[in-house]
Formats: C-alpha cells, sequence, structure tokens
C-alpha cells in the first residue's frame, strides 16, 4: 500500500464510525494544494484562467483521490455509503462494530482500525434526538480521555517521548504534561520536541497542554526564548497553561509582562489557572476542560507523588445540549435530573463494560506504570459536559441555572457514593464518579445548538466594577464550585492594548475572584475591533 | 443462626434480626452502623431463586446494582481487572501469582477424598492485607466446602458484611463458585452457608430495609 492509503486510513481511525466525504478526504490529505486551489477560487481579483487552472487542479486532486478510496474498496478496507449531491462519493469503515482490522504493511507501519460495540444505553433517545453525544463513540470505551504525565519524573526529553507515544495509543482528546518548567532548559531542545509533539497531535487528531508553574521557573530568558519560537511557528495543537496566584504574578511581574507581550503580537490566546483557589492541574481538551477532585489531589501530592510518572483524568464524556434539552421538554429540575440519571445510569454501564475489558484496552498502560498501573487510574472521573445551559444568557433566570445544576450535582454525587458503597460491599472495590463541566464551542459547532451565550469582553480594569460584569462573574463563581470537572471563563480582551494594564486586570482577577481557570483571548482582539471599526465607519 | 429455604428467606429474617437485636456504633468512616457479631445464616437450596434479593435491590431507583455477570467474573476471572483494588478471583485461582486453590487442590482433593475435612481456601494473604494503612481488603476470609451424601455444601467466613447491599452479591458469587465446582465433581449443590463476624447495616439504609420487610 502507498502514502496516501495510510493518510486516508489514519482519517478513518481518528472517528472510525464516521462517513467521510470524498472532498473532506481530499481537503485532509491534500491539505497544502487543495488551500491554494482554494484561496485561487475563493479569490474575487483572481483571473479566469487562473480560476480554470485551479478548478481543474481540483478535478485532478479528487480523481487521484477517487483512485486510492477505490483500490481501498476493493481491498474491503473502506466501502461506499453512499451517494450526495452532486454524485460525491460518501465513504466508511468496511468493518462491523465490534470488529476490528489491523494492517501491517502500510509503509512498515502497522495501522489498527476498531469499530468497538457499545450496547444501546438508557441515554440513546436523547443521542438520537441530538440532545446527548458521545465524545468519541468508536473509542467511548477502549480508550480515555485524557492523562497527566509528570515531568519531573523524565530525565529528558527522550524518555518522555516513549511515555507520550504510550499515551497516544490510549487517549481520544488531550494529554498534559504537567511541571514542563523542569523541562525548559534548552532552546533548540525543547523547540524540537514541541514540534514533535504538535505534529503527533495532528497525526492522532489530540490536543497537548503543558503546564508552566510560574514560580518555578529557573531560566526565565530561555523560556521566553522556547515560547517565542512556539507562537512564531504556530505549534497550535499544543497549549501552554500558566499555572500562578497574584503573589507569584507580582514576584515575577516583569517576566509576565514579557510573556503577555509575545502572546499579543503572536494574537494567541492566554491560559491561566489560579493556584490559590485550585491546586489540581489544569487540561485543555478539544471538548472541554478537565482537572482533577482537588481532595484527591492533595492527597496524590501527598502519598503518590513522586512515585508515578502520570496518572488518568478522565475515562468517558458525554455532551448534553441543554439549550435543546429545555426546547423540546418542559423547562424544569425535574426534566434535566431524569436525563442526568440516564446519562450517569450508562456511564456505570460503559465503565463496567471498560473494566471487564482494561487488560485487553490498556495492557501497554499497564506494561508501563507496573506495579503503580493501579494509582494510575485511582484518580479518574468521567465526564458530563454542558452546553447552552444558560449562562450568560439573555432572558434565562441565573438563580434557576444554579438551582437545576446544583440539585442535580448533588444527586449525582449520591449517586456515586451509593454504587461505591454497592461494589464494595459486593467485594469488588473499585471507584465510579463523574463530574460537571462545560463544552467548547469549536467542538460542538456541527452537532449542537448554534451558541446563546454571550461572550465577555473586557476592554480595561473598571469593565470588572460595572454591575452586569459583576453579577456575571458572581454566577460564574458558583459554576465554578459546581462544575466540579472544570469550568473555564473566556475574557475577551478588547479595546487598546497596553500590557501593563493587561497583568492588572489579570492581578485583579487573580486576586479577587473564585475563578479557577480563565482564557484571556487575544485572538478576539482583533475582531472585535474590526467590528467596532467598521461599526464606526 | 437464621435458616430458611431460599436466599429471600434468609436475606429478610436477616435484616428484621440485624435492624431489631443489632447494636449501633460509629464506624472508622463516620458512618453509624448497626451491627450483630458472628452471625451464621444458611440458605437449604441456593438453587431456588438465588438472585431474588439482587431483583428486589435493582427495583429501587436511587442505585444500581452490578450486573449479575460481572458479580460472578468476580469469582471466576483468574486475572485481576486494574480498577479493583482486589479480587476474589485471582486469590482463588492464582493466589499470590503461584496456587491455583481450586483446580489444583479442591477438585482433585474432593475427586479422591470424597469425605475430607480438608477442602478450604484462603483468601487472606497477610503479605498483602495485614497492613495498618490498607483499607481496602477482602471480606470473604475462607471458603470450606463438604462433600456429603453427593452434595457439595460451602461455608463462607466474611469478616465484615454489609448485609443490605453486600450479602445479596456475596452469596451469588458463592453460589457461583458452588455450581463450578459440583459440576466438575458432578455431584449436586448442598447447602450455603455464610458467617459472618460483623453482620451490619448502616442507618442511611435503614428506611429501605423497612419498605423491603413491608412487603
Amino acid at each position: 500500500m502507498v502514502k496516501k492509503d495510510y493518510e486516508i486510513l489514519k482519517i478513518f481511525r481518528k472517528e472510525p464510525n464516521k462517513e467521510f466525504s470524498t472532498s473532506h478526504i481530499v481537503k485532509e490529505i491534500e491539505n497544502e494544494e487543495y488551500a491554494l486551489i482554494q484561496s485561487v477560487l475563493s479569490d474575487k481579483y483572481s483571473d479566469k484562467t487562473k480560476v480554470r487552472q485551479a478548478k481543474e487542479k481540483k478535478a485532478r486532486l479528487h480523481r487521484k483521490t477517487l483512485y486510492h478510496l477505490s483500490n481501498l474498496v476493493q481491498k474491503k478496507i473502506l466501502k461506499q455509503n453512499r451517494e450526495g449531491k452532486r454524485g460525491e462519493k460518501f465513504f466508511v469503515l468496511a468493518i462491523d462494530a465490534g470488529e476490528e482490522i489491523i494492517l501491517d504493511s502500510l509503509l512498515r507501519k502497522s495501522i489498527k482500525l476498531i469499530r468497538p460495540k457499545i450496547p444501546d444505553m438508557e441515554m440513546a433517545g436523547y443521542e438520537r434526538s441530538g440532545i446527548v453525544h458521545k465524545v468519541e463513540e468508536a473509542s467511548w470505551i477502549s480508550r480515555v480521555n485524557s492523562i497527566l504525565v509528570e515531568c519531573h519524573m523524565f530525565k529528558g526529553f527522550g524518555e518522555l517521548r516513549n511515555m507520550i507515544s504510550v499515551c497516544f495509543t490510549n487517549i481520544n482528546d488531550s494529554l498534559a504534561l504537567n511541571d514542563f518548567q523542569y523541562l525548559m532548559n534548552d532552546k533548540k531542545k525543547t523547540y524540537s520536541f514541541l514540534s514533535g509533539l504538535n505534529s503527533k497531535c495532528k497525526d492522532y487528531g489530540r490536543n497537548a497542554c503543558c503546564i508552566v508553574k510560574i514560580s518555578e521557573i529557573k531560566d526565565k530568558s530561555t523560556v521566553k526564548a522556547i515560547l517565542r519560537e512556539y507562537l512564531r511557528n504556530n505549534l497550535k495543537q499544543v497549549y501552554f497553561i500558566f499555572d500562578m496566584d497574584g503573589k507569584n504574578l507580582k514576584e515575577n511581574e516583569l517576566f509576565f509582562m514579557d510573556i503577555i507581550k509575545l502572546f499579543l503580537d503572536y494574537n494567541v490566546d492566554l491560559y491561566i489557572k489560579n493556584n490559590n483557589i485550585h491546586k489540581a492541574p489544569y487540561i485543555i481538551g478539544k471538548f472541554g476542560p478537565y482537572t482533577f477532585d482537588d481532595k484527591e489531589w492533595e492527597l496524590y501530592e501527598k502519598e503518590l507523588k513522586g512515585k508515578l510518572y502520570g496518572l488518568l483524568c478522565a475515562q468517558s464524556t458525554v455532551l448534553v445540549d441543554v439549550e435543546k434539552l429545555f426546547r423540546e421538554n418542559s423547562k424544569n429540575i425535574e426534566t434535566f435530573n431524569e436525563l442526568i440519571d440516564k446519562i450517569v445510569n450508562s456511564l456505570l454501564i460503559s465503565n463496567s463494560l471498560q473494566r471487564r475489558k482494561s487488560t485487553e484496552f490498556f495492557e501497554s498502560l499497564i506494561n508501563t506504570f507496573q506495579e503503580y498501573s493501579k494509582e494510575f487510574f485511582m484518580f479518574s472521573r468521567n465526564y458530563i459536559r454542558f452546553w447552552n445551559y444558560g449562562w450568560n444568557r439573555e432572558n434565562f433566570d441565573q438563580e434557576f441555572l444554579l438551582n437545576f445544576m446544583n440539585s442535580s450535582k448533588e444527586k449525582v454525587n449520591r449517586f456515586c457514593f451509593y454504587e461505591d458503597t454497592i461494589y464494595k460491599s459486593c467485594g469488588m472495590p473499585t471507584r465510579f464518579r463523574v463530574a460537571f463541566s462545560c463544552v467548547f464551542d469549536d467542538f460542538v459547532k456541527d452537532v449542537f445548538t448554534r451558541r446563546r451565550y454571550k461572550q465577555l469582553n473586557i476592554s480595561d480594569l473598571k469593565d470588572f466594577y460595572r454591575e452586569d460584569i459583576l453579577n456575571l462573574i458572581n454566577v460564574k463563581e458558583h459554576l465554578f464550585d459546581i462544575f466540579d470537572g472544570g469550568d473555564l471563563m473566556n475574557i475577551n480582551k478588547i479595546g487598546s492594548v497596553d500590557v501593563k494594564n493587561i497583568v492588572r486586570e489579570i492581578s485583579f482577577i487573580l486576586n479577587s475572584y473564585n475563578i479557577h481557570f480563565f482564557r484571556y483571548r487575544f485572538s478576539k482582539l482583533k475582531e472585535v475591533n474590526i467590528s467596532l471599526d467598521k461599526f464606526i465607519k | 443462626m437464621i435458616i430458611g429455604e431460599t436466599t429471600l428467606d434468609v436475606w429478610k429474617k436477616t435484616l428484621k434480626f440485624v435492624f431489631d437485636k443489632g447494636k449501633d456504633f460509629t464506624d472508622e468512616d463516620g458512618r453509624l452502623c448497626r451491627e450483630v457479631l458472628n452471625l451464621l445464616i444458611s440458605v437449604e437450596n441456593p438453587l431456588k431463586n438465588i438472585t431474588d434479593p439482587i431483583d428486589i435491590l435493582n427495583r429501587f431507583k436511587i442505585w444500581r446494582y452490578p450486573p449479575l455477570d460481572e458479580i460472578a467474573l468476580i469469582m471466576l476471572n483468574s486475572k485481576l481487572a486494574i480498577d479493583y483494588e482486589y479480587s476474589y478471583g485471582p486469590r482463588l485461582f492464582n493466589f499470590n501469582k503461584s496456587v491455583n486453590q481450586i483446580e489444583d487442590f479442591i477438585i482433585p482433593l474432593l475427586t479422591s477424598d470424597k469425605t475430607s475435612r480438608r477442602a478450604s481456601v484462603s483468601l487472606w494473604d497477610p503479605n498483602k492485607d495485614s497492613s495498618l494503612v490498607k483499607k481496602s481488603v477482602p471480606g470473604l476470609m475462607m471458603i470450606d466446602f463438604k462433600l456429603r451424601d453427593n452434595k457439595l455444601n460451602m461455608t463462607a467466613i466474611i469478616r465484615s458484611n454489609d448485609m443490605f447491599f453486600g450479602w445479596p452479591a456475596n452469596v451469588y458469587q458463592l453460589f457461583v463458585l458452588q455450581d463450578y465446582i459440583a459440576k466438575k465433581l458432578k455431584c449436586e449443590i448442598g447447602k450455603l452457608d455464610t458467617f459472618s463476624n460483623s453482620a451490619h447495616i448502616f442507618e442511611d439504609q435503614f428506611k429501605y430495609i423497612k419498605q423491603i420487610l413491608e412487603r
């Protein structure tokens, strides 16, 4: 088989249950050439000859890709599922749920395609009506969502790369590198590592986050140089999360100003976790944030830190479109609780299925963590993530929001407690935890209802004293307590930019609010200012 | 001693007995516990509706009891699933990664010496479990088998036994093992006795216990 076949199969490996159009496949495997063609076609100033040539090139790419697709169909690896508008062909994997194929001869690499079988669960009706969505359905049971790797346990990037390879084959969302500052000593080596990590993330369709404790950075100029390279090369799949509190910021003000300036120059968002409020690390996934329970993290730090190379953060995730749920049913706490009960029951079943197959599914992780493999699984939780749940939305009673979320979370916690007790008394001591969290809008664009909540725009420190913003943050602070799986506060920076003022704003948030994790969005700066300019004009 | 024909008979009698006669104390997790020490429960016909107590527990909507196949697997699977802190299967079929107490001892022993009084297995591993810090250790300590009149009788010693949530699963797990061995020995299933050193229920279970007893 040839390289193109391998690239096509990589698309199906990421989402084995999904159907892909020929156009989508062309776009994925010929992305550079395809982007060039599209830029000519979408440019209204392109002359006719160029447009004609671009169209011809596009048709050629389609034919070439179709040739490879037909090969894979002939080999019974793919099958044509249907024809769409204008005769476009759509393809799916030619294996049934529960089956897997391993192809070894692809460029001397092996590629494993699996469609795990998941029985119909109580939430199936909600799934069919588009209210509930299982993330990464194909690997919902056979993979975990997120793993945290402890950088201080590794002597260098070589060892860490091996660990990352094991983790990437077992996760379907995000990998976090905790205490990454320990490895930021050499610009060239660190950048080369980050660049490799970014490529790996692209190949696997995953995220990676480097968690940096500001107070523990030793060589600030090297860190700045590394971050400059990282930003200059646009390593989009790798995120940096700065872990600090107000005191750390004050002590490192000049250094942090330089960092803000760098992120501003490249229009990249800045992620900050308030270490004073929440000690456990935060992770950015494709679907939303992850974190650990703070009390359990304390236990981990006390008894296991320094022994484990990493730990599992999240097992399985379900997304809920609350807007759609309330639109199609009565808008009350009972409706919400009924759905959550069904999801929690489904997660319990999925965990039971996962447990029974864990030695098979996670063999490489068990072999890697060896005597600490039990501890590796000890802190993980399942996630229910909410979309359009009413925060910062016009005509949505914020008290009602806090009430239904809070009552449901309490009910879920009670259920988890019972399950722990039951399993323990049955001589099957295991753990079942369900955390609440939010969903990132990028992920649900094609899945759920249009975003209904407003953005929080801040032009200067005075905005934080505005009554509407104070109320908004007040609700968010409560949500941070309910969303025990992590939440994120987006702050869009607008107006004139002054690095000193931004530091003041960040310091104000760190010192004044119960906001565990926030994103300073510089990427919106250009966008919002352009629309303001347009409005003025 | 509590005797009855089926698991449901004895389970209800036991719940009532512990509820009425038990002594209250607060356990190490801070839960109020009602306890009877050294309670022997005898099921005369384990074959009859063994899962009735589990079915009753499953009628409550506020929790979900483990599926029967998972409960059975705990007893018969010699490999330890990574998510369980301990499991009975490996201790029975691969104790300390070296001894298969069922296949290499109980079955051959009772095949060759039907009246043996030595057919006992231990599930407590002092190397792992006799620890001052470890809290999650097996409740089921020992199982004894007696083959009499071509019937395999079984007695299990359980050091700590939650009679509401735990016993229905424990008795089913034991039955699964009894059935497995009886088939290998080509004999019938006899009595199934459990001896609970601490037979207890918790305060937060009282209202559900009352509901079951009132049915």
